[in-house]
């Protein structure tokens, strides 16, 4: 016999890690698969050497997310979901900051909003805040800007990179002298250079000229001729003109610099190499933040994989999915990415989401009988049975090793009306050891394909392994109502009724069979028990009218016809009976009216599927 | 608890479970028979037996068939025609034939047979002689006098236009079919002749099918209305629009004006139409016409007089089963089978669907007693076609008898159903409004399994006994000659019109012995693609003397005989009553 295998082996959700080894034969998981649950999930793989370099090196936050990713692979060893998952959410909330901060260098303040709020929504940190501050900022959002940073002084009032945003922030709503005590309050705070630089600016942009040359006295003497060129700058953008020529010419030779705005003098403020500045952990060369950039992508990706992994395990599939769809914006093509994402859409379940990821998936593995099991049984699901029957196919008998799978795949073929191919696999899978559950739906199938013997006999093998099984009876019974054995039939919805006395359905079938015993004094008793306890019934009005208008009662048969055809108006034989019903006290024109509403409701569901409208050389095309 | 596969599964499983089962298959799931029904069995009478005499009658026609019947023309041909064309006293027989759909494809024919009745049990094939071998992928036939020269004429549907035989009165036909101009093309199968208006010449309906087009032919197994108990099968009638119907008004110059529309007969909404005949069902003295649909509603045309016609199945009760189902509805049989004066209606239907015996209770409404009368439950199992109210036994009651075969020979494989090839049923009339079940009585011819089709009664070999004829689809044709129960006696009528239509089609019989009154009409076509003896014929039982014999011919003329003596023909003509059989028969023609 086949057996459910897979050339790449098979978590039911894999992990992310460079090679998909296997770690359970597929034909195995469904027998361990209840028992063993954790197994399925797999343990993911430590992170490679590559995976690793995806940390940009030597900063705070890279030795951070160094430590984290550490961390992450700890957890992963361990196999611990929530480990896993709060692990993982350190490594973005890390990753993210970062991204942000390359998002921000490259000019890119909206992207870098997103992203360092997405950080946030994982670990909520003062730095991630600070920088979505100064991201705000350079968007031009002041006010977003301005309750980031206030926030965090009124909660933390010595945090001196917030007091330095704070200043810049004041300088680009060219209100100095709320810069000046901001950058006074970081140079209270720690020697800065770029606060000490951006203070003197605004004071000159106060034209506190001596106040700032007390600040700019600080750089005196100094031998770095590219300093002079920062201070000609803050000198020229306060209007300070021989200054300017002062340091100019103390800058030695230079490029011709452009007239200088206070937006020039916090540019240049980052050049002095502060540790409060964002820019001095955060690689600057274009294509260095390129390769960073690409590392981060990669390894957020894996990230949110693996915990989208950890969320699946822990049963939250709308979670999981959303953070396998947020990896496929860092990283595409990760691989496993799709997979995971198709069977985690399954189990929300988002069939469309499901069907069309699974769709490439299998296509990309056609050995990958997992995903085509979850392919399949969406497929059904969302009524796509020939293509799910084309999906479950090249299952085979392995499909037997998951009784529901293999039901949904014959359930399937019902439905394409391949009762043979139906038959044999259901045949098959009778021979396994089924649940109460699984046999109640094959006894349905088996109806559904007219066998009725054989939805009796499973009903039937139900209800030995539990004789009080709810629908076993009910079923049996309609099956053999289908089978003119109305007797028997009769027994079963007594045998229902044994266990729910009040359920509706039994009593009416029972009186239905009743009808076809000819023991309609019974039945109409029952049907009108019926009808008292549920007015709303319209089989059992019908029932009823139809019976006393076959026992020549056609005046008493009305008002239950009319019940039948007001609750149910288009079940075409209500009309119908009512029109004879009326016709038979006299009553023509109302007969007349329920023949025009029948042959209506009749031509309505008429299936009537056009060919192309025949020309003259189709006619001549007829054989004589 | 950790998700496993298993529970994924089940997961989407139970989520589908509300989805409903769709509709499907080429037919519905008829509703199961009605309380503790029995099939009763004839006891304590002589059934008589129906020999099958094919071989030493020297027919030897075979129906051309597909093995494989991917597209349903070729289950639906395979018509006979009983007409007495030389018009000798001795019924012929015409036997229709059609090829399969790969034949026609390449414009190869089948040949249908024409056989002369030679008096002595036997009969010669003159197909060849009288021009009539292949006139179309043939359906079924009626015959009709229609130019009123006393030689019957012969029409035959076709898949493609049909074909109006003139009948030249020397052994010979000719195909006038573009001059009258009844040449439906579309996929016609029922075909009656009857006089609507009264004027004195037969008018013609014709009923379509589906509207099958060789370019554009539905694929086997293709649709779920191609399906049927899990086996693709050929698709159609369901899912294939209809062809609409004809009615062709004799403008008696031998051209026919096609009427249809504005008499209100044509069919607009597409049904499936197969058994057709004109009756006077109200005996208001004008032909009302009743067409068996298959898998939709039949229609019941009232005639109003006035060249216009009121639809009235459903109003009548003649359109669906007695629980509003439509059924598969193919062969039409019509019999005043209670002595009441009025004409009733039996029509064949298919498998798991009762045979429908419409019994006329007056004033244009019908009570569906199938069931009650003993006729539904023993047909259910079978898919039956040609039917006849005719007296197997002479015993002055009308008894039925119809054939059957399956359209899918896929459910040869099936374990279950009454397989492809079935066997016919003869019930006989109790005479208290219940037929009893004889199938197994009336001899082994009757209960071989086959694949038929047409059935056509009629006294082959003028001996009193009513025989029957059938068309088979897979194979040969047969005669079934009825041997009767001779302590019984039986009267024939043969009818011609002057005022009236040559063939007296439409014309009323009312006969009265020994206190028993009977009654009949001359009719073209009905049964399923068929067309009985026009001869009119009673069973008398013991009775020895016939009182009364009234006659209202479609002229309004009524004739009234006296004292006819049992166990004789009577040829009787308008205006003259009883008289010779040469003086009711055409002037012979030259050869």
């Amino acid at each position: 016999m086949r057996r459910l295998r897979s050339r790449t082996g098979m978590a039911w959700l894999s992990s992310s890690g460079p090679v998909q080894k296997p770690l359970v034969p597929i034909f195995l998981i469904a027998l361990v698969i209840v028992v063993l649950p954790s197994i399925l999930f797999g343990q993911s793989k430590p992170a490679s050497k590559s995976r690793r370099s995806a940390v940009p090196a030597k900063t705070v936050s890279r030795t951070e997310l160094d430590t984290r990713v550490k961390a992450l692979e700890s957890a992963k060893q361990s196999g611990d979901a929530d480990s896993i998952s709060a692990a993982a959410k350190m490594v973005l909330a890390t990753g993210l900051r970062e991204m942000g901060c390359l998002q921000l260098l490259q000019g890119g303040a909206s992207h870098a909003i997103d992203t360092y709020r997405r950080s946030n929504d994982f670990e909520d940190s003062v730095i991630t805040r600070i920088n979505l501050s100064l991201a705000s900022l350079q968007a031009d959002r002041f006010d977003d800007s301005l309750r980031l940073l206030t926030d965090i002084l009124m909660a933390d009032p010595k945090n001196v990179r917030a007091w330095y945003v704070h200043g810049q922030l004041w300088i680009a709503k060219e209100r100095y002298e709320e810069a000046v005590t901001s950058f006074k309050h970081v140079l209270d705070l720690q020697d800065d250079p770029a606060a000490t630089y951006l203070l003197g600016a605004s004071l000159l942009q106060l034209k506190h000229y001596d106040d700032a040359e007390v600040v700019f006295a600080r750089f005196t003497g100094t031998t770095q001729k590219n300093i002079h060129l920062l201070l000609a700058d803050a000198y020229r953008a306060g209007g300070y003109m021989d200054d300017f020529a002062r340091e100019l010419l103390a800058g030695g030779p230079a490029p011709a610099r452009a007239s200088a705005t206070m937006a020039t003098i916090v540019h240049n403020a980052a050049l002095f190499g502060s540790s409060l500045e964002i820019f001095s952990s955060t690689p600057t060369d274009q294509v260095q933040a390129k390769r960073a950039q690409d590392e981060l992508r990669t390894l957020l990706a894996n990230t949110l994989n693996d915990l989208g992994t950890a969320e699946a395990k822990q049963g939250q599939f709308q979670l999981a999915m959303a953070h396998f769809h947020e990896a496929a914006t860092w990283k595409p093509d990760l691989p496993g990415l799709m997979r995971n994402t198709g069977i985690a859409a399954c189990r929300v379940p988002d069939y469309p989401e499901c069907i069309r990821v699974l769709r490439a998936v299998v296509f990309e593995n056609p050995r990958d009988t997992i995903a085509r099991s979850m392919l399949g049984t969406a497929l059904f699901a969302t009524q796509a049975y020939a293509e799910a029957a084309k999906v479950f196919t090249p299952l085979g008998d392995s499909a037997l090793q998951v009784p529901e799978l293999a039901y949904s795949w014959a359930a399937t073929l019902v439905r394409i009306n391949k009762f043979s191919e139906a038959t044999d696999l259901l045949n098959k899978l009778e021979r396994e050891k089924l649940s109460t559950e699984t046999l109640m739906l094959i006894a349905q199938l088996w109806s559904q394909m007219g066998n009725h013997e054989h939805t009796v006999a499973v009903c039937h093998r139900a209800l030995q392994m539990d004789p009080r099984l709810p629908k076993a009876h009910y079923i049996a019974g309609q099956a053999l109502l289908r089978l003119n054995r109305s007797a028997e039939a009769a027994t079963e919805f007594r045998g229902e009724l044994q266990l729910d006395p009040n359920n509706i359905d039994a009593q009416f079938s029972l009186a239905y069979s009743l009808l076809q015993q000819s023991q309609t004094a019974e039945a109409i008793e029952l049907l009108q028990t019926v009808v008292a306890s549920k007015p709303d019934h319209p089989e059992a009005n019908y029932e009823l009218g139809k019976q006393l208008l076959m026992d020549g009662k056609p005046a008493e048969a009305i008002s239950y016809l009319e019940a039948a055809v007001r609750l149910k108006p288009q079940f075409e034989p209500a009309h119908f009976q009512l029109q004879a019903a009326y016709r038979a006290v006299g009553r023509k024109e109302d007969a007349d009216r329920e023949v025009k509403i029948f042959r209506a409701l009749k031509e309505k569901g008429r299936n009537i599927t056009f060919p192309p409208k025949q020309t003259d050389a189709d006619a001549s095309a007829r054989p004589d | 608890m950790i998700p496993s596969l298993r529970n994924s599964l089940t997961c989407l499983l139970f989520a589908s479970l509300c989805v409903t089962q769709g509709r499907g298959q080429a037919h519905d799931v008829a509703p199961p028979p009605p309380p503790g029904l029995k099939t009763v069995a004839c006891t304590g009478r002589t059934i008589p037996q129906l020999e099958d005499v094919t071989e030493k009658a020297g027919i030897h026609f075979r129906h051309t068939y597909s093995p494989d019947k991917k597209y349903i023309p070729e289950s639906m041909s395979g018509g006979v025609v009983v007409i007495d064309y030389d018009r000798d006293g001795w019924p012929d027989m015409y036997f229709t034939n059609a090829p399969t759909i790969a034949m026609a494809m390449k414009h190869e024919m089948a040949r249908g047979a024409l056989y002369h009745n030679n008096r002595d049990g036997t009969f010669t094939d003159v197909t060849d002689k009288a021009g009539v071998a292949t006139p179309c992928f043939a359906n079924g036939g009626a015959v009709g006098d229609y130019d009123n020269d006393g030689w019957p004429d012969l029409y035959i549907t076709c898949l493609g236009a049909n074909v109006l035989y003139h009948n030249n009165g020397n052994g010979t036909f000719t195909d006038v079919t573009d001059k009258a101009g009844v040449g439906d093309p579309r996929n016609s199968m029922g075909a009656s002749f009857g006089d609507y208006d009264n004027d004195g010449f037969v008018d013609l309906m014709v009923t379509n099918y589906v509207d099958f087009r060789f370019d554009n032919m539905p694929a086997f197994g293709k649709l779920p209305t191609c399906t049927f108990r899990g086996l693709d099968v050929q698709c159609g009638p369901r899912g294939l629009k209809g062809a609409g119907d004809s009615l062709y008004h004799n403008n008696g110059d031998g051209t026919f004006t096609d009427v249809s529309k504005k008499a209100g007969v044509d069919d607009p909404n597409g049904y499936y139409g197969l058994g057709v005949t004109w009756v006077d069902f109200n005996n208001t003295g004008r032909v009302d016409i009743f067409i068996a649909d298959d898998a939709t509603p039949n229609y019941l045309y009232k005639n109003e007089g006035n060249g216009k016609f009121t639809e009235i199945g459903l109003e009548s009760g003649t359109a669906v089963s007695q629980d509003g189902s439509e059924q598969a509805c193919m062969g039409v049989a019509i019999g005043d089978y209670l002595h009441e004066g009025r004409p009733s209606i039996y029509v064949t239907n298919f498998e798991n669907e009762y045979n429908t015996l419409y019994h006329n209770t007056g004033d244009w409404q019908f009570d569906d007693i199938s069931y009650r009368s003993g006729v539904g439950l023993p047909s259910m199992r079978y898919v039956k076609w040609g039917d006849a109210f005719f007296d197997i036994d002479n015993d002055g009651w009308l008894d039925l008898i119809f054939v059957s075969g399956h359209v899918y020979p896929q459910v040869a494989t099936l374990q279950s159903g009454a397989g492809y090839q079935q066997s016919g049923m003869l019930q006989i009339n109790q005479g208290n409004g219940k037929f009893c079940d004889a199938g197994d009585q009336a001899g082994p011819a009757l209960m071989e399994r086959r694949t038929s089709r047409g059935l056509a009664i009629g006294d082959l070999f003028n001996d009193g006994q009513v025989d029957v004829v059938v068309a088979d689809i897979d194979g040969a044709a047969r005669i079934l000659r009825n041997k009767g129960d001779k302590s019984h006696h039986w009267v024939s009528l043969e009818l011609a019109g002057t005022k009236s239509n040559r063939l007296a089609i439409g014309a009323r019989i009312k006969l009265t012995a020994a206190g028993v009154t009977q009654t009949d009409q001359v009719r073209s076509g009905g049964s399923y693609l068929s067309q009985n003896d026009l001869r009119v014929h009673f069973g008398l039982g013991t009775t020895t003397k016939i009182d009364n014999v009234e006659i209202k011919w479609p002229s309004g003329a009524i004739d009234v005989l006296k004292n006819l003596d049992a166990d004789k023909s009577y040829a009787v003509l308008e205006g003259k009553g009883v008289v010779t059989p040469e003086q009711i028969r055409p002037a012979a023609v030259a050869k």
